[in-house]
């Protein structure tokens, strides 16, 4: 019964796949909730800077103090190093979670690679009436892979191109971060790991039923 | 936290340290727990200042609203006001209360900038013979320390003038433009130099208050 | 057949279903080869993914395993997949997608296509250890923002996990907002036939990186745009475009000032786009065209903001590599300021002369245009760092009219009766889109029966194509051909004008053997109306050289100067249509005399003055000049006497020659007819009774004459009646007999012929035949 082994052994790999990027996908919501407060400090700072720059300073209440437009410009600009360096640190740990995901998915897929002869195609396309087949499952987890390399490699030229030269599009930020999360949708991790669990649950009540 | 003065355990060389060390020790401390005060004041300040603005600003909305409803049936109710007029005062008093707090630290500062003053002059006179004196504690001479009360007393004196000329400016602003630099530039402190905190450092380290 | 089943059945329970083929497995493996898949549009969820879809049954009949790396060829092209099941599992289809694939394939061309399984290919892979790529950027500013570092992580987590082949284009996804849009692989380590599966661990080497305008314009067909006869032009052209190019660091070690600009002068359709084009092309600039209409705008300084605007880009373009921004028709674009009122197109000057200023310091632009009116152009264009080379492309020579045509027929059925050669001899003042028209004519005149294209086809499209230089040019005359026989009697005149215009520009060679010279000009003189248009024209066409006739009311012009220019232009256009004869009629009233008309002697003293000029080939440009000498010294050798004939003729055809007529022959300055000047000189004499009874049977060729009517008789009764007399004559005669005898007439009568006489009176008498008897008898003396 060599396709029931590799399937056994298929089964554990893709538990373990899931329980890693269970944790990787946690870990990766609280590194992007992290990333909003320093956008929303960047944007409310690019409007703070916008003023300076339209207010008439010679003729304000604020005319005495000659250096205080550029002192003030530079404050502004160290306060928005500051954040961005936070920023910084948040995107360290999205890289993490997009390399363990990385790979974590790599060594199953590799191990199906390893393993498909024995398998054979029909027990990689069989599907039960509520169970995903072994196909469903590798597909999924390879979206999942392609969705945070993905989304980190956008994440990263986004915050790359926030700058102080450009104060409207840094007063945009959340709002275009926003519309950059929205075009991926969290669902294609989270259907992933219903399939796979749904695949080991089902191989675990044949594989009991098989052995009674 | 504040650091204590004049803590037990003495500089590294000298355990039981002369008058003038002990006074420039204790200046070091009264330096640290100031500016440690003077921050927490000032973010008491940028929240009121803050509040402040919204309400100018909402109100000025209220207004704009008011004309519109006015326009609309000529027999306009007219009670909102009061209400936000009170609420505006306790929040000037307020500030105008942090400010007389920030007042009393900066004039401190002065008294300590002074007492500096007097152990350089001291020193140079026990030591007018010429040859230079052993620095009380590890490598700085004694009117160093002088010059850096100095820059940092200089440095609160005109944030001092700054605050003050926005408390008195910003409850009677209506440009958004203004206020926002009101705002910014409070919270951002322009004439405080980022050099404060490092020459601060350099203080409690030198006197012992920090260890290497 | 139970594998057929297979197919079918649910998937669920069958175990038997993934057995390897057995029994008849090669009767099943060709019909399965041939099955057809019908190409389906990609799920959106599978684009950027590098998969294609199929049913179980091509899976199974593939034998690969799910995600196996896949190549497919399509109709335009190949792509790298990896191969995966459909989810509803149906067979008979294929979603690809295009994520790797060669150049040009794109998923528009494929909707609607059938596959066979047989093209589809499961590949073995490996893993590189390195590949090198190009990567192609959106825009020239992404290029400039996006450090490296962050383009080569950018272009590593791009292709981590694809399969990639060499020169093989990887597309990214245009839902992935990033700067990268393609990459290219150029070299792949290990160097394998299958697959090679890109890692973490490949280390990816960016050898270039360009837009994808630029990219665009590299992948654009490489194939030589065919320019023929323009060798020389060519040549100069390209030196100026290339060497700057090529060496911009010697050019600023020498302190070499690079050319900025070059102007190309020719009349319409001589090819000078085409060769801008061919020449970028050749060097590998990209090229920016500028028409006037995609410049103008109708919001004030919307054509200034344009003509920033397509500067910018050239900048932008030759951060990448040569550029060669070229201004077609700039006379339109860039009149001369100041002249008539036209402030937008004065600041549209002054704008392009900023950004020409500007061009300068910069290099690698090379900014060319080209007019057909250079003195239409404001002249400070032509300053030095602007437009400072120019080129003039004539019209073509015989041999390179023969070069063209040799080039415009090598991929036309054309039969071995077709003389090139002749051609060639014919279509004097053809320019190469003539000759193309020429072609296309000829092709439409054959193509109903005949296979082949013969030479009765190219005489036919002859017929009825016009030189397009005939069509605006000043002067050039749509010219009727004529034949000597149209013209009756001076047959001696006709000889003489034989002798000293059409056999010097026929049967050069003979000429030159016998150390003869033709003469440089014709003054032709005698009573109006006795032929001496119709006789030049018949001149012209006999000669099949151009014919550009000029009278004073071509010349007038309100503004000053004017009439000067105009008649330097006829000039130019003459020896750029050379062979080419020049027509002053009636040039006493361009001229007027310096003797006779001192009150007026400003304008016609210095039109005098231009005609004198170009007479002696002072006016004469160098460039103007076409056909090299190069040609007659060197390389001739290995040429055939026919090549060699073929450039003898030419060489003294590059000429032109001018005929003058005037009735006025006493009030000529005496300068115009001085050697080499109008240096012979012909009289036109009125018709003696054998010409006018020649004339008299031209004039009634298509009027039908009754039996009673006597030419000779009319010819004796016409004395003292000028050619164009005897031709009222007729009409009018025609014209009676119609009243007379009602639209019924059939013929008309020799009466009708007698009682014309009665009103028609000849236009000429005897004082002034004496007049001109005198001076041809004082020439004769001469």
């Amino acid at each position: 019964m060599a396709p029931a082994a590799a399937l056994s052994a298929m089964a554990a790999a893709l538990e373990a796949c899931s329980a890693a990027v269970a944790r990787q996908a946690a870990a990766w919501r609280q590194a992007l909730a992290g990333c909003s407060p320093p956008l929303d400090s960047l944007a409310g700072l690019a409007a703070q800077m916008r003023a300076a720059e339209r207010l008439p300073w010679g003729s304000s209440p604020l005319a005495a103090f000659g250096d205080l437009p550029e002192r003030l410009w530079r404050k502004q600009r160290g306060a928005a190093e500051a954040l961005l360096e936070q920023l910084g640190s948040r995107r360290a740990e999205l890289r993490a979670v997009r390399d363990a995901v990385g790979a974590a998915v790599a060594s199953a897929l590799r191990l199906y690679e390893e393993r498909a002869a024995e398998l054979g195609l029909e027990a990689a396309l069989r599907r039960g009436p509520r169970c995903p087949s072994l196909a469903d499952a590798l597909e999924g987890l390879q979206d999942v892979e392609r969705h945070y390399r993905h989304l980190y490699l956008e994440i990263q030229l986004f915050l790359l191109r926030i700058s102080c030269d450009s104060l409207a599009d840094m007063e945009t930020l959340p709002q275009a971060w926003g519309k950059m999360l929205e075009r991926y949708k969290e669902d294609v991790v989270e259907d992933t790991l219903l399939k796979i669990s749904l695949f080991v649950d089902n191989h675990q009540e044949l594989c009991s039923s098989e052995g009674s | 936290m504040p650091l204590s003065k004049s803590p037990g355990d003495g500089t590294p060389r000298r355990p039981v340290l002369p008058v003038s060390a002990r006074k420039i020790k204790d200046n070091a401390a009264d330096w640290h727990n100031l500016m440690m005060k003077w921050e927490r004041l000032n973010n008491n300040g940028f929240t009121t200042a803050n509040k402040i603005v919204n309400m100018k600003i909402s109100e000025q909305f209220q207004d704009n609203k008011m004309e519109i409803a006015c326009d609309n049936n000529a027999t306009g109710s007219e009670k909102p006001a009061p209400k936000y007029n009170e609420e505006l005062d306790n929040c000037c008093e307020e500030l105008l209360e942090t400010l007389k707090h920030m007042t009393k630290i900066q004039l401190k500062m002065e008294k300590l900038t002074s007492t500096a003053k007097a152990i350089c002059d001291l020193e140079a006179f026990h030591h007018r013979a010429g040859n230079c004196p052993a620095p009380f504690f590890h490598t700085w001479p004694t009117p160093y320390f002088y010059e850096v009360s100095l820059k940092l007393s200089e440095m609160y004196r005109k944030e001092l003038q700054l605050k003050q000329t926005i408390v008195q400016e910003i409850a009677h602003s209506a440009d958004q433009d203004l206020m926002m630099v009101y705002l910014s530039s409070w919270l951002y402190q322009p004439y405080i130099e980022n050099s404060s905190k490092l020459l601060l450092e350099a203080m409690l380290l030198e006197t012992g208050h920090r260890q290497c | 057949m139970h594998v057929l089943n297979f197919m079918v059945r649910s998937w669920t329970g069958s175990r038997r279903a993934g057995i390897a083929l057995s029994r008849g497995e090669s009767a099943y493996k060709s019909s399965m080869e041939r099955a057809a898949l019908k190409l389906l549009l990609l799920d959106p969820g599978d684009e950027g993914t590098q998969r294609c879809r199929v049913g179980p049954s091509t899976l199974s009949f593939l034998g690969a395993r799910i995600g196996a790396p896949l190549r497919i060829s399509l109709p335009t092209g190949c792509c790298l997949c990896t191969v995966w099941p459909r989810h509803d599992l149906a067979d008979g289809y294929l979603q690809v997608d295009l994520t790797c694939s060669t150049a040009g394939v794109r998923a528009r061309d494929m909707t609607g296509f059938t596959l066979s399984v047989g093209q589809l290919q499961v590949l073995a892979y490996s893993r590189l250890t390195k590949a090198t790529v190009r990567v192609v950027v959106k825009s020239a500013a992404l290029k400039r923002s996006t450090p490296r570092a962050v383009l080569q992580e950018t272009i590593r987590e791009l292709l981590r996990n694809i399969y990639v082949s060499l020169h093989y284009v990887v597309t990214v996804a245009p839902n992935l907002q990033n700067p990268v849009m393609y990459i290219e692989i150029l070299s792949v380590d290990p160097l394998v036939n299958e697959a090679g599966l890109i890692t973490p661990q490949t280390s990816i080497k960016i050898k270039e990186v360009i837009t994808y305008e630029w990219y665009r314009h590299l992948s654009e067909d490489t194939a030589k745009a065919s320019v023929a006869g323009l060798d020389d032009v060519g040549k100069s052209l390209k030196e100026i475009i290339d060497l700057p190019f090529r060496f911009p660091k010697t050019f600023k070690k020498l302190g070499l000032s690079v050319p900025n600009g070059v102007l190309l002068i020719g009349p319409p359709g001589v090819g000078k786009t085409l060769m801008v084009k061919a020449i970028a092309k050749e060097v590998g600039a990209y090229l920016l065209c500028i028409s006037d209409l995609a410049i103008y705008g109708s919001r004030p300084g919307e054509s200034e903001e344009n003509l920033r605007r397509v500067f910018e880009k050239a900048r932008e373009m030759a951060y990448e590599g040569p550029t060669i921004l070229f201004i077609d028709e700039i006379d339109s674009l860039c009149p001369k300021r100041g002249r008539s009122d036209n402030a937008p197109e004065d600041r549209i000057v002054a704008q392009l002369l900023t950004l020409l200023d500007g061009v300068g310091s910069e290099g690698k632009i090379v900014v060319t245009a080209a007019t057909n009116r250079p003195d239409a152009l404001d002249p400070a264009l032509r300053r030095p760092g602007r437009f400072d080379r120019e080129i003039v492309i004539g019209t073509p020579t015989l041999t390179q009219r023969r070069s063209i045509l040799q080039l415009l027929t090598s991929d036309m059925p054309i039969s071995t009766d077709v003389d090139l050669v002749k051609l060639a001899e014919m279509t004097t003042g053809y320019v190469g889109a003539d000759l193309t028209a020429l072609c296309r004519e000829a092709a439409i005149q054959a193509d109903s029966m005949k296979p082949v294209i013969n030479m009765a086809d190219f005489q036919e499209a002859f017929k009825k194509t016009q030189p397009s230089s005939f069509r605006s040019a000043i002067g050039l005359t749509e010219c009727k051909p004529v034949t000597w026989e149209q013209i009756g009697g001076l047959e001696d005149v006709k000889l003489k004008l034989k002798q000293s215009v059409e056999w010097p520009m026929k049967f050069p060679q003979a000429f030159a053997r016998m150390g003869l010279s033709h003469p440089k000009g014709i003054l032709l003189y005698g009573p109006s109306g006795c032929a001496k248009t119709t006789l030049v024209k018949a001149l012209a066409t006999s000669c099949h050289c151009s014919f550009l006739s000029v009278s004073g009311a071509d010349l007038f012009s309100r503004y000053v100067g004017d009439s000067e220019k105009i008649l330097s232009q006829v000039f130019r256009q003459a020896r750029a249509n050379a062979p080419a004869i020049i027509f002053l009629d009636e040039i006493d009233s361009i001229l007027g005399s310096r003797s006779h008309c001192k009150t007026s002697h400003g304008v016609s003293e210095q039109v005098l003055s231009v005609l004198l000029n170009e007479l002696d080939g002072i006016g004469l440009k160098v460039t103007e000049r076409r056909g090299s000498k190069l040609q007659l010294e060197g390389q001739c050798q290995e040429q055939s006497d026919e090549e060699r004939k073929l450039e003898f003729h030419e060489s003294l055809n590059t000429d032109f020659m001018v005929v003058a007529a005037t009735n006025r022959p006493d009030m000529l300055d005496d300068a115009l007819l001085r050697p080499g000047r109008l240096d012979k000189v012909i009289y036109i004499p009125p018709p003696d009774l054998k010409g006018r009874l020649s004339i008299l049977k031209i004039c009634t060729e298509k009027i039908p004459l009754d039996t009673d009517v006597s030419l000779q008789d009319v010819a004796v009764l016409t004395n003292l009646f000028s050619g164009a007399d005897i031709e009222n004559l007729c009409k009018e005669a025609a014209l009676l007999a119609l009243q007379e005898n009602g639209l019924e007439v059939t013929a008309v009568k020799h009466e009708h012929f007698v009682k014309s006489l009665r009103t028609v009176k000849p236009s000429l008498n005897m004082k002034d035949l004496e007049f001109y008897e005198k001076i041809y008898t004082r020439e004769l003396a001469f």
